[in-house]
Parts: C-alpha cells; structure tokens; sequence
C-alpha cells in the first residue's frame, strides 16, 4: 500500500512538471500579445515596449519558464497582467463560488443518477428502464447553454421565483447565494446526471448477472439486501472511476454555464485571462485544474482499494 | 403584529424607496482594470468616463467638446499656448484637492517615456505643461493642434492625482460625480453618489456576456438597462414590452470591410471598387444587425455636421463589378480570405459579405480569429486580404495618412489634406479639409465602407436621462434619475 503512495506520488510530480511545460509553451505559441491588448489599436510602439517590459514580456522565454517555476516552488502564484492582483486572491474569490457550484451539481446529479441507474437495470428492457434510458439520452443531447436559458426563462422571467443568473456573495445569506447556484447546478447535474445514470445502469446490469447475486437470492436474501450488499457493492468501483471524473471537469471551471449566468467563478476567469492573454492567471489556473484532477484520481484509487480487496492483495 | 410590520417595512424596502434612487445596469465587457489612462478597452470608460473620472473637457451626448474642470480659458494668437482656469473647490475622492500641479502631474505622466497611456498620441503636440498658479494651468504645444480640446477630453486624458494614480487599476480615485465603491471581479463593480451632481445614490455594473441572457436578466427584473443590448433580434420583442423603452441612436463606430490595399490583386484601384459595388450595405444591416445601422460612404459619422453622404457613389451592382475586375484582368475572379474578429456584426457580416463576393467570382474562405488573434495577425502584421471591424474612436479618419497602420492605404493628397488640419483650428475651414478626405478615400475605395453602428439601448420606462447616443463609449450616469 504505502508503496503504491508512493509511486503515484512522484507520478504525479511528474505529470505537474510536464502540465507545467505543456501549458507554457502552448501559452508561448498562441498568437497575440498581451500589451497590445491592454492598449489597443491607437497604442504608440514605445508604450507598447514600457508595458512589455513592466510585464516582463521583454525577457527570453526560457528565463520566464524557470522563474515562473522558481517562483511556484516558493508557492508564489505571480500577479495578474491586466490588474496587478495577486493570482492566489483571483483564484481565491472564485473559489467561493466554483467549489460549492460543483459539489451541488455532483449532489444532484449523483443522488439523481444512481438510484435511475439501478431502477432502469432492475426493469431491464421493460417501461421503467425505456423512460430513463430515453431520459438520459435527451439529457445527453440537449446542449447546456440552451437549457440553461429555458430555466432562466421559466424560473426567473415568467415564474419571477429565482434570479435569472449572478452571484450575491456569501456574506449576504447563506439563502440568496444558494438560490443564484440552483438553475446552474441542475443545468449542469441533469448533464452530468445523464451520463452517470447510463454507467450506472450498465455496471447494475453486469453485477446483477454475477454469479454470487444468484446465490445471494438463492439463499433467499431480501432484494434491497441484495441491491445495497452486493449489486451497489461492486458497482462502486466504475462508479467513482466516473464521478471523479465528472467532480474534476465540474471544479475545472464550467465555462459555459458560468458565462451563461454570470457567476464569477473559475471557468469565466480562465476565458477572461485567455481572451486577454493575461497568461500570469491563465498557467497558474490550468496548473490548478492538472493538480486536482490528480488528486481526485488520487483520491478515487485510494477508496477502490479501500472498497475492493483484489488489488491491494496482489501489490 | 409586530413580524408582520417587519415584513412590510422589509417589503417597502426592498421595493420602493430604495429601488427609486439605484440603478443596476449590464454591460457585455468586463475591463482588465479601472485606469483609462493604462488601457484602450472600451468597457473602462463605460464604467468610469464622466462617473468617477474627469478631464478638462469632455464630451456631451452629441459628441461636441464641453468645458469640465476647466471652466475656460485662452488661446494664444499663434494656437500654441493654452490657458486653462480650473474649477475652483473640487476635491477628489480620496479628499485630495484638485489644483494645477494635478494637471500637470497627468499630463506629463500620460507623455513620459515609460507612459503606458494607450492613446499616447493625444498628447504628441504638447511641449510642456506649467501650474501657473494653484488654479491655473498653461499648456504650450511644440506645433499648432487644432485638435487639443477634442484631444483632452478622452477618457485617456483624465486628470488623476499622485497621491493615487498608481492604485487607480483597482481602487480608481477621480473627481467625478460618483465615488468607485468595489469590484467583484467577475462579477460587478459598484459606484455612489460623491457629490450633489449625482442624482442617483448608488449604480451597479453588471458584467454579462451572453447576449440572451442579457436579455433575460433585464426581463427578470435583475438589471435596469442594457445600454448596448448585444441582441439586436431581441430589440423588436422588447420595443413592444410596454415595460420598457428601446432607444436607438448613434455611435463613432464606422464598420468597414478592411481591404489590405498593399497586397495583390487588392492593389489595383479597380479592384477595390469593384468589391465596393459588390457589397450591398442595406442586405448586411438587415441581415447582420436586424435593420440597426445606417449605411456609410466613407470613413465618417453621419450625424457629424462634417459628413458628406458618399454612400451613393458605389451602389450594389454586381454587373459593374464584374466588369471592373474584368478590366483589372481578373475574370475569372480569385481567391482571399476574409479574417472575422468575435462581434457580431463581423462574424454575421462576413457571412453575408461573403456570399455577396461569389456573385461576382471572388472566393472567400472565411478565417474566424479572437481579438488576440486579429490584433496580432491583422493589426500588427497586416497579414491578411480582407477583415471586418468597427473603428469605433471619434474622429479617426487620420488614420488613412499613417505611414504604416493595417490596411496599407497611401495617398499624398490625403496626407496633405490631414496635416493641413494639425495646422487649421477654425472650425469651417477643419470641417472644409475634413470633407476633402472623405472624399478621396471614397474615390479610391480604400476599403468598403459598411455602415456606422447603432447604439441600442433598453431600459426600464422610468428611466430618464440615459445616454441615446454614445460619441465615446461611456455610460453618463450624471444626470440620470428614476421618475416617480
């Protein structure tokens, strides 16, 4: 086991490193220049060059490379080039946002998902599963942007019942913030939630045709003991596989839903920084999304091994 | 009885007496930062022109040069001395008292060596900037400008304070009406009431990019106005919702279909021309920008009184085109590309303008690129055939005498013309060189002119005061107030 930690722990060392150097050089190769940007068209080349160099934009991009990465040992995240602040406290106020967006899109989709799963396996090929078979397909079509707007258009335009998109803050009510998340989080569940919903019938399907659940039942055990002891039991695994999956492109910055309702969360400042070529906060962001899509992974193998014995056995 | 009372008097809160002095507006573009001196975005000066920042002039809703902290002054017999008396008793909001040596303080940092002003070039003609006396300042050009007082009313030449100027990005500190309160960067930025100027004690800037959702949230009830609503199709549905008003007026912004006038076969004349009578302005406005636009001629406003309405010179025939590429030896039509910046109006435009070019054998191959992209590749490298923008600075027909700007065009006679101008300030005999200009540009196609954006704006019936029409992108909010 504590071999095992360590291994991925220099694996994903490594992965940081080379995310790092990939992020750098794709950054370096964009066309576009940050200083023409902020000035504009009308810009005199020699304010051009005083921006460049108050950037630092002036130095090789070799130099830049290491001191970026000197300065990320240091845990320095740089200031941003349009405004000067600090990288940590943009991507600090975020947060604030983004993370609670994600965890109540994951909750809905989650709680939604794997019971329809398992419903729709347990009916196999009869209504049941049809209707959440049909469901999740509609649910996979339907593009986010445009459902986005039909809730807006329900809830807050005709129904009048929640804001039609921004974000309060916390400081204002636990309640108000809540009611900016909904629309956004179920936009985003029902995506999600029609993913999972399909893994989690086919994971169903395949442990209930397992030997051991027809002994289970031949024994004469209760179906809700045999669903939740050993049908969900051996679901779990491909099931956190996928919502780790899902958790990290949720808390990665969901651009089109944070646009769509102007929520300032990670994702809008990723765009921001990306159409301004602000790369301060655009390498740093993408460095973030690398580190936590490896520790959910991380974190993901660490409760399959927990869950299922097989592996640790053998290592 | 008495959670009942709370009830209505949080109720009456929430919707009477507060809502009445407020006003919560959404805008499209969230800025970088907050310093119009350091940056050329447009979606600064929405936020700050005229609000929190002020300049010795300004400009009014027409576009015509007013007195702001300068309340007069004087100009020497040879043009080349400028004597401003400022206001007396303004204060900036951090206390500070505005004086001359604050002026020159903004002057010479806009001009400095290390200056990161974006519009640098307003200021070329001045030699040097003297504080007279606390409330007087002296402006002494090297060379004549006829165009200082317009130039100094740019959101670019605000007068700012030393003791807060650096902070300015973040925490901007001006003169004006309404006192910055915060910014929640992705979010909004909040203005109050400064002074008794103000009628309204407190606006909110909504930053939204989605063009529906704009549309949503003003129908929600979540913001007031859309001073430029970025959903030209939903201008009809709201102009019949009696809840609101619609208001369209007029921009600086002169859209044209860039020609790269060095590049072959774009260099021949002819050539030129015969895109201009293939484009057919009045299908582009409709198509493009739902009716809302009014078709141009040439590189100029049409409410300027300066105007000469050129757009008959080239009408849509696509037969005179095709004889005119015919006489440049292209018969048989060619190939270009045809680079798209993100607005609407380029990348619908384009479309359209794209199919109106295979009528008259030109191929287009569409090349959609992002600001960072255009501003790169087009504007700095000039590594492109044809491209869509607006110009959206006022008064910019200088820039068909630069010597090296994007499209390459060269004429002498419009470079003699425009320095003529440096040289003129009467107003008939500048209004004279300015139709002259026009004039050869249009003579010599230097590129298609489309039509002049429209601003459109929505807001809540009610509303008074609002901007119609926007000479600088700025959104004035001095005198804006809700009727009762």
């Amino acid at each position: 086991m504590l071999t095992l930690l360590g291994r991925r722990l220099i694996g994903a060392l490594l992965a940081l490193l080379l995310a790092s150097l990939i992020v750098f050089v794709v950054l370096e190769v964009l066309p576009g220049d940050a200083a023409q940007l902020m000035l504009g068209i009308n810009a005199d080349p020699a304010a051009l060059a005083a921006l460049r160099a108050e950037l630092g934009l002036d130095r090789p991009a070799p130099a830049r490379f290491l001191l970026w990465l000197a300065e990320l040992l240091q845990g320095e995240l740089g200031r941003s080039h349009t405004n000067a602040r600090p990288v940590a406290a943009l991507i600090g106020e975020r947060l604030g946002v983004t993370v609670p967006l994600a965890l109540f899109a994951f909750l809905l989709s989650t709680n939604l998902a794997v019971p329809l799963g398992f419903l729709a396996a347990l009916r196999r090929d009869r209504a049941g599963d049809v209707v959440v078979m049909a469901l999740s397909q509609l649910g996979l079509a339907v593009p986010e942007f445009w459902l986005g707007l039909l809730l807006i258009l329900l809830f807050a335009v005709s129904l009048g019942w929640l804001p039609a998109g921004g974000f309060p803050g916390w400081q204002g009510g636990v309640g108000g913030a809540l009611a900016a998340l909904l629309l956004p989080a179920v936009t985003l569940g029902l995506n999600q939630a029609a993913i999972l919903a399909r893994v989690a019938r086919r994971a169903a399907i395949t442990a209930l045709a397992a030997d051991h659940v027809r002994t289970a039942r031949a024994k004469g055990l209760s179906e809700p003991r045999v669903i939740l002891g050993h049908v969900l039991r051996n679901t779990l695994a491909t099931l956190l596989a996928l919502m780790g999956l899902q958790l990290a492109f949720l808390l990665a910055g969901v651009i089109v839903v944070e646009n769509l309702f102007y929520l300032p969360g990670l994702g809008r400042l990723l765009l921001q920084a990306v159409t301004q070529r602000d790369v301060v906060v655009v390498r740093d962001l993408v460095l973030l999304f690398v580190f936590v899509a490896i520790a959910l992974n991380f974190l993901v193998d660490v409760l399959v091994a927990v869950i299922d014995p097989r592996p640790r056995a053998t290592a | 009885m008495r959670v009942v009372t709370w009830i209505v008097a949080a109720l009456l809160l929430a919707t009477g007496a507060s809502a009445k002095d407020m006003l919560t507006l959404g805008v499209t573009l969230e800025p970088d930062h907050l310093d119009p001196t350091a940056g050329a975005a447009a979606a600064i000066d929405e936020i700050v022109y005229a609000n929190v920042f002020e300049g010795l002039t300004r400009f009014d809703e027409t576009g015509a040069v007013k007195p702001q902290l300068a309340t007069s002054w004087t100009i020497s017999g040879d043009g080349l001395t400028y004597t401003f008396a400022l206001k007396p008793g303004v204060k900036f909001h951090d206390g500070a008292a505005l004086t001359s040596a604050d002026v020159k303080f903004s002057f010479d940092r806009a001009r400095a060596p290390d200056s990161v002003n974006a519009q640098k070039g307003l200021f070329a003609a001045i030699d040097k900037v003297e504080a007279v006396d606390p409330q007087t300042a002296r402006v002494t050009l090297a060379r004549s400008e006829g165009a200082l007082l317009f130039n100094l009313a740019w959101g670019d030449a605000v007068i700012v304070s030393p003791a807060s100027a650096a902070g300015n990005k973040t925490n901007p500190i001006g003169t004006g009406p309404f006192r910055f309160q915060r910014w929640v960067q992705g979010d909004r930025v909040q203005l109050v009431r400064a002074d008794a100027r103000a009628k309204l004690a407190a606006a909110t800037f909504k930053f939204i990019p989605d063009p529906a959702a704009q549309v949503a949230a003003l129908l929600a009830g979540d913001i007031d106005v859309l001073p430029n609503a970025a959903a030209p199709e939903a201008l009809q549905q709201l102009s019949v919702d009696r809840r609101f008003e619609v208001a369209v007026g007029t921009t600086e912004g002169e859209t044209i279909l860039a020609i790269n006038n060095a590049r072959k076969p774009f260099d021949d004349v002819r050539v030129r021309q015969a895109l201009s009578y293939a484009v057919d302005r009045k299908a582009i406005i409709d198509g493009a920008m739902y009716g809302y636009g009014t078709p141009i001629g040439t590189h100029f406003a049409p409410h300027h009184p300066a105007y000469v309405d050129l757009t008959g010179l080239y009408p849509y025939d696509p037969a005179k085109a095709r004889a005119l590429l015919q006489a440049a030896g292209l018969a048989q039509g060619f190939k270009a590309t045809l680079k798209l910046p993100p607005p609407s109006y380029a990348r619908r435009g384009g479309e359209i303008i794209a199919a109106q070019l295979k009528q008259i054998g030109v191929s287009v191959e569409i090349v959609p690129v992002e600001w960072a992209q255009w501003l790169s590749q087009v504007f700095r490298d000039s590594d492109f055939d044809l491209t869509i923008v607006s110009h959206t600075e006022p008064m910019d027909i200088e820039i068909y005498g630069r010597e090296k700007y994007y499209f390459n065009y060269r004429s002498d006679p419009v470079r003699a013309a425009l320095r003529a101008l440096d040289r003129t300030p009467g107003e008939a005999e500048r209004f004279g060189l300015y139709r002259q200009v026009e004039r050869l540009i249009a003579e010599d196609a230097a590129n298609v002119f489309l039509f002049q954006l429209a601003k459109t704006g929505v807001w809540r019936r009610g509303l008074v005061g609002m901007w119609r029409s926007s000479p600088v992108q700025a959104n004035d909010l001095t005198g804006v107030y809700w009727l009762e």
